[in-house]
């Protein structure tokens, strides 16, 4: 039994001394093969962003497809960034172009940073800013007062006062909103006058290609992939669907102030229904494409006097 | 030094023992080195367990031989890991092989299919990763027998394969210390067969 015993003490003995020391190394690494590599997908995600507010609450705000808000972007009430947001303009993949009255200028908007940085300022641009469009040259165009401007994606004004008050038939009286076709060709409601103006921007001098008359204060415009022009009209809060030069309007949504009051901007979402600005209601109201009333798709405290609307198209990565 | 005790508890015992089918249960210290595809090592240590079953062969004297059939299994530790980065390795599997006693003097050769998962945790990296191997020991060590039945054993196990992870060569190599505790039951193979069926 004893000798048993030694055994055992000389076992745990020679077990004790072989495991004092631990050789030290790296972890195991193994390349990634070929095959393992996948490749980043992105998808692309429609957004909603919208001007809006009002003296102390100017801003422009985000939301996804389905009206759902997402974020404030930018707000203007800070005394070095004041401004009234009149017009926004995707701008690339990553920017949002923002159309500023008051202190014209036009801000350029990083949406993954959501950091601005100035796009111009100065120049002609002044007077009454609002909207801002981009033709399919990459050039921006903006309304100020009776006059557009343009610049080119270097925010350089390559052509002051690009479309003058009168250029031939067309007249410019209170020009609040704008919409580029398939053509790169121009649509503007010219609210004051009442008139679709219809230009062609192909070239460093723009020209007009038609006029025609509205009544009750033409506003919201945009070109519909179904090929329709459709507008809405402040002062009898209708909206209209016309031909690919305006002309020929017919109404689609008669007036009902209940739904639509004093109708701003308008857009036309991924899914091809309608949306409209409706300032008198402070709200953004949604419509089929022949103009049958679907719903309230944005009301909260950012739809406050709404004066422009964009969709915003990105690649954005896949999780 | 270990040399020396090891001489020393050979000296120490000299015992008759039974040559029966057996069941023996190992528990062992192991160093593990896997060589990585940019030449570095990475070396581990932990814990080694092990089961066994002898089937004698052919038995004269202080001469015996068996067949064995073991399952092993290996928790292993990288020696590099720290709170940011961790490495373990669990390593399963079944085999056989033959031993061959002289004396106190135990030799004997193994192979095992093996079935590896390791896992990366840490600020640096989160993986998993499975594998298949075959290995193939030798060890050599020295049994004491405390009673016709009952022996106890330290062996030291070498052992090596050439393992593809993703198509990656990784060089295995392991040194294992054992103990072992081995019941004999003193009844041939056939006849331990025939009582599990009584």
């Amino acid at each position: 039994m004893s000798r048993n015993i030694i055994v055992i003490t000389f076992i745990g003995i020679l077990i004790g001394t072989s495991s004092c020391s631990k050789k030290e190394g790296e972890f195991l690494t193994i390349p990634l093969d070929a095959g393992d590599v996948v490749a980043p997908v992105y998808a692309t995600n429609y957004y909603v962003v919208i001007a809006s507010g009002d003296t102390n609450h100017y801003g422009v705000s985000l939301y996804n497809e389905s009206g759902q808000f997402v974020n404030l972007l930018k707000h203007f009430r800070d005394p070095s960034e004041l401004g009234a947001p009149r017009g926004l303009i995707q701008f690339g993949n990553d920017n949002l172009l923002i159309a500023l009255d008051n202190t014209d200028r036009i801000e350029n908007f990083n949406l993954n940073t959501f950091s601005n940085a100035p796009f111009f300022s100065g120049g002609t641009l002044a007077g009454n800013i609002y909207d801002i469009e981009t033709d399919s040259n990459n050039n921006i165009l903006v309304i100020e007062s009776n006059a557009i401007e343009r610049f080119d994606s270097t925010a350089a004004q390559t052509t002051p006062i690009y479309i003058s008050t009168t250029v031939g038939s067309c007249t410019l009286n209170g020009p609040r909103q704008m919409v580029v076709n398939n053509n790169n060709e121009l649509l503007v409601t010219s609210y004051t006058n009442g008139r679709i103006l219809h230009y062609d921007i192909s070239t460093n001098t723009s020209s007009c290609i038609t006029t025609t008359n509205v009544a009750a204060n033409p506003y919201g415009i945009l070109v519909h992939s179904n090929g329709s022009v459709y507008y809405n009209t402040w002062s009898d809060d209708q909206i209209w669907r016309a031909n690919a030069d305006g002309s020929g309007g017919v109404v689609v949504f008669a007036t009902n102030l209940t739904i639509l009051n004093n109708p701003g901007a308008m857009v036309e979402l991924p899914d091809g229904t309608i949306l409209v600005a409706s300032t008198g209601t402070d709200t953004i109201e949604q419509f089929d494409e022949n103009g049958n009333y679907i719903g309230t798709f944005i009301r909260d405290t950012q739809s406050l006097n709404v004066s422009d609307i964009a969709i915003l198209s990105r690649q954005e990565l896949v999780e | 030094m270990n040399k020396f005790l090891f001489l020393l508890l050979f000296i120490l015992n000299s015992q008759a023992y039974a040559n029966g089918v057996s069941f023996e249960a190992a528990i062992g210290y192991p160093e593990v080195s896997l060589q990585n595809p940019n030449s570095g090592e990475a070396v581990y240590s932990g814990i080694a367990v092990s089961g066994k079953l002898y089937a004698p062969i052919y038995v004269a004297g202080s001469f015996s031989s068996n067949f064995t059939f073991s399952g092993r299994y290996l928790d292993l530790n990288n020696n590099s890991n720290s709170n940011a980065q961790r490495e373990t390795g669990n390593h399963i599997g079944l085999g056989g092989g033959l031993r061959f006693k002289i004396h106190k003097i135990v030799l004997g050769a193994n192979y095992h299919l093996i079935k590896a998962r390791h896992f990366w945790v840490g600020s640096t990296t989160n993986d998993y990763k499975e594998y298949d191997y075959g290995l193939f020991s030798y060890y050599a060590g020295l049994e004491w027998l405390f009673s016709k039945n009952f022996g106890l054993s330290m062996s030291y196990e070498s052992a090596a394969a050439n393992i593809e992870i993703e198509n990656n060569p990784v060089p295995y190599s392991e040194n294992t210390i054992w103990l072992h505790f081995r019941f004999d039951t003193g009844m041939p193979f056939w006849g331990f067969l025939g009582s599990l069926f009584k």
